[in-house]
């Protein structure tokens, strides 16, 4: 498949009081042009650090350490946008790449109307847009996320939260850009709005075949919108694959443990179980696996934590499928966690 | 039939907001009538702004409410005095959502458990007081005790605070714990383990829940023989038993409700709905409630009589639905099934 951004290598540092924090460590992933393409894990994984590593806004005491970011422009030139400086980034930013941040409701100027954040936002990235035209636009965007044209003149206190999260969206989509980062899109929102925002976003992608990357800890949004998901824990990413692969035949404890740990509406409920322990702590990392301390496979003592290829996603033959575990087959041979 | 032992008669709470000519009444909570028995978990689910949160405060003696009664043991709690509300003080017990808020940033774990202990003479001395919440943590899954007592709360992860605000619930040996979402803010991999020991603590010591939770999926674990509560604007609009409520919904919101759960197994990607039963997905305005049935504004089968008379409780199915066309609508949804 042809792919809009490459990770390759991408490591990110914090310095903390008490030594070098990486939050994400030698990630590296491809998504394709089109896709959706989910990053899920447990807080403090690094989904979040990830995408905003993808976006450029690690600020101090966060920076990027090492690796590239590969993009692929629509015309089929590609630019490493790590080692673009500020300015030049600007140019891809919203025009190109462009986000829904986490906690969405916060993220609205209480003091603007929303037409204004629409005129701000062309202004400070695309000039060349004249004021009717960008409000032509946001009307037309609004008519998308099924919002009202009247919600332009409100001011962000008078709205609901999943119209905040709607009017975000639609303002994410302004300058018509390739590639969507959403982080926590659905978080905090009731099921009713959740199954909208999905809606939408999934009706939008069908129309626009925009890219989309979606961050989130909510494992069982995954079935109903993604195309791949990546695993993340501590840092690493521990598994990549279509939805189907990794859901049903996992080739990781921790994305078997993640997605037996979801409740749901359906399954019998004494098949559920939540994995044992608590993330590690990424300042006091002992060697080894990452996951072990919590691996049932360490605990029966099939594995040691320690031996084989730790550091580096392999292909299970051509299947797409990354995993980090050197014992794969062993887990995907074990029962399935969900019929 | 045994003395329920709380007991909600037709209770209203409204709270007024302003003053003079802009002063409003909102409705938060109206006609409620519940009873919950000794040892009965009762799961309440509703939309965000439903009153569910106002309900299990109601209990926990916070509001008073406006209209109406809460009986504790057969007696209004609102005219206990001395030790009869000393009784039931400790009696009911709360375990918030945010785990972080509810426990003193500059107290350890040891000074905020103790302090009730001493306060309600249940322990004489520290060391008395030691002894109980060594033998508590142990209970709730925080080994070793004594290193989690000298903690601060910065120090512990959500799911392990949220455990020993569980503890300092059990800690009165209280007959009723009014859990509001306590796991929406713990990671998906611990929140199962959270719900069993919730459920372990009810069958141990005969404690009833409140649990309040917009996550159907969620309530179906740690509620899987008791009873659960919808709410709609204030209203409770269906009860039942939890299994039976969810394999078939009467009324239609709930019916929505359970549509929008997303699947995580991408197999059953196709049964996720693609069109929710809602006219509208907006909710109305608390200040503005529309005539009639508070629900018909957004139900697909409301009639004329929904518009204008406000259904009230009747009994279906082994639980109690306020619909006009409950039966009506579950027949004619099986007979589209069927199909």
């Amino acid at each position: 498949m042809e792919p809009i951004i490459e990770v390759r290598n991408l490591s990110i540092d914090f310095k903390t009081n008490s030594g070098m924090l990486r939050a994400v460590d030698n990630v590296s992933m491809n998504v394709g042009r089109g896709e959706i393409v989910g990053i899920i894990g447990e807080s403090g994984g690094g989904k979040t650090t990830l995408s905003s590593g993808i976006l450029q806004t690690i600020r101090a005491p966060g920076r990027i350490a090492e690796g590239e970011i590969i993009y692929h422009r629509k015309d089929g030139s590609q630019v490493d946008l790590l080692k673009l400086t500020e300015k030049e980034f600007n140019q891809y930013r919203w025009s190109d790449i462009t986000t829904v941040f986490q906690a969405a409701q916060n993220v609205l100027n209480p003091t603007l109307r929303i037409r204004d954040h629409f005129v701000e936002t062309a202004a400070a990235h695309d000039s060349q847009m004249s004021k009717e035209d960008v409000l032509k636009k946001a009307a037309e965007l609004f008519s998308k996320v099924r919002l009202e044209e009247r919600i332009l003149d409100s001011y962000p206190h008078q709205l609901s939260g999943g119209m905040k999260q709607r009017v975000i969206i639609a303002l994410s989509l302004l300058l018509s850009p390739e590639l969507l980062i959403l982080d926590e899109p659905t978080t905090a929102l009731d099921v009713i709005t959740q199954w909208y925002i999905l809606d939408i976003l999934r009706k939008i992608h069908e129309e626009s075949g925009i890219t989309m990357i979606f961050c989130t800890h909510d494992v069982s949004i995954i079935g109903s919108v993604m195309d791949r998901i990546a695993v993340m824990y501590a840092g690493q990413i521990v598994e990549y694959g279509r939805v189907e692969d990794v859901f049903l035949s996992s080739a990781h404890p921790y994305s078997k443990g993640l997605i037996k740990a979801v409740p749901s509406l359906r399954d019998d409920i004494t098949k559920r179980a939540a994995i044992p322990g608590y993330p590690p702590n990424l300042l006091e990392l002992a060697p080894g696996c990452r996951f072990g301390p919590r691996c049932y496979l360490k605990a029966a003592g099939v594995c040691d934590g320690i031996e084989g290829n730790l550091d580096h996603l392999q292909e299970l033959g051509d299947t797409e499928q990354y995993t980090l575990c050197s014992h794969w087959k062993k887990v995907k041979d074990s029962a399935a966690a969900v019929d | 039939m045994q003395q329920p032992l709380i007991e909600i008669k037709n209770a209203a709470v409204t709270f007024t907001n302003g003053s003079g000519r802009k002063k409003q009444k909102i409705r938060a909570l109206t006609g409620m009538n519940l009873a919950i028995g000794t040892g009965e978990i009762i799961a309440v689910v509703g939309e965000s702004g439903c009153g569910k949160t106002t309900l299990g405060k109601m209990v926990a003696g916070i509001h008073k409410p406006t209209e109406g009664e809460v009986l504790y043991k057969g007696r209004n709690i609102w005219e206990l005095k001395g030790k009869d509300f000393d009784d039931y003080r400790m009696g009911v017990q709360m375990v918030h959502q945010d785990s972080y808020a509810a426990l003193n940033p500059n107290k350890t774990i040891y000074q905020s458990l103790s302090l009730p202990l001493m306060q309600h003479k249940i322990c004489k001395n520290n060391m008395e007081a030691a002894e109980k919440l060594t033998g508590l943590l142990n209970e709730v899954g925080l080994n070793p005790p004594e290193i989690f007592l000298e903690k601060y709360p910065h120090q512990l992860s959500g799911g392990q605070r949220q455990r020993i605000l569980l503890a300092r619930a059990l800690s009165m040996t209280p007959k009723l714990i009014v859990a509001d979402e306590p796991v929406s803010m713990v990671d998906v991999s611990m929140r199962i383990s959270l719900l069993r020991l919730m459920a372990k603590m009810k069958e141990k010591y005969q404690v009833s829940f409140l649990y309040i939770t917009h996550d159907l999926g969620t309530a179906r674990y740690i509620a899987a023989d008791g009873r659960i509560v919808v709410m709609y604007l204030g209203r409770m609009i269906e009860t039942n038993a939890i299994q039976a409520a969810i394999a078939k919904p009467l009324h239609p919101y709930f019916h929505a409700l359970i549509s929008a759960v997303p699947e995580a197994n991408p197999k059953l990607r196709s049964e996720y709905a693609m069109q929710l039963p809602l006219r509208s997905l907006d909710m109305p305005n608390l200040l503005q409630l529309p005539e009639g049935c508070k629900f018909h504004p957004r139900c697909p089968w409301y009639s004329e009589r929904c518009m204008k008379e406000e259904p009230l409780p009747h009994s279906a199915n082994g639980g109690l639905v306020a619909c006009h066309r409950a039966e009506e609508i579950l027949a004619e949804r099986e007979k589209k099934n069927s199909i």
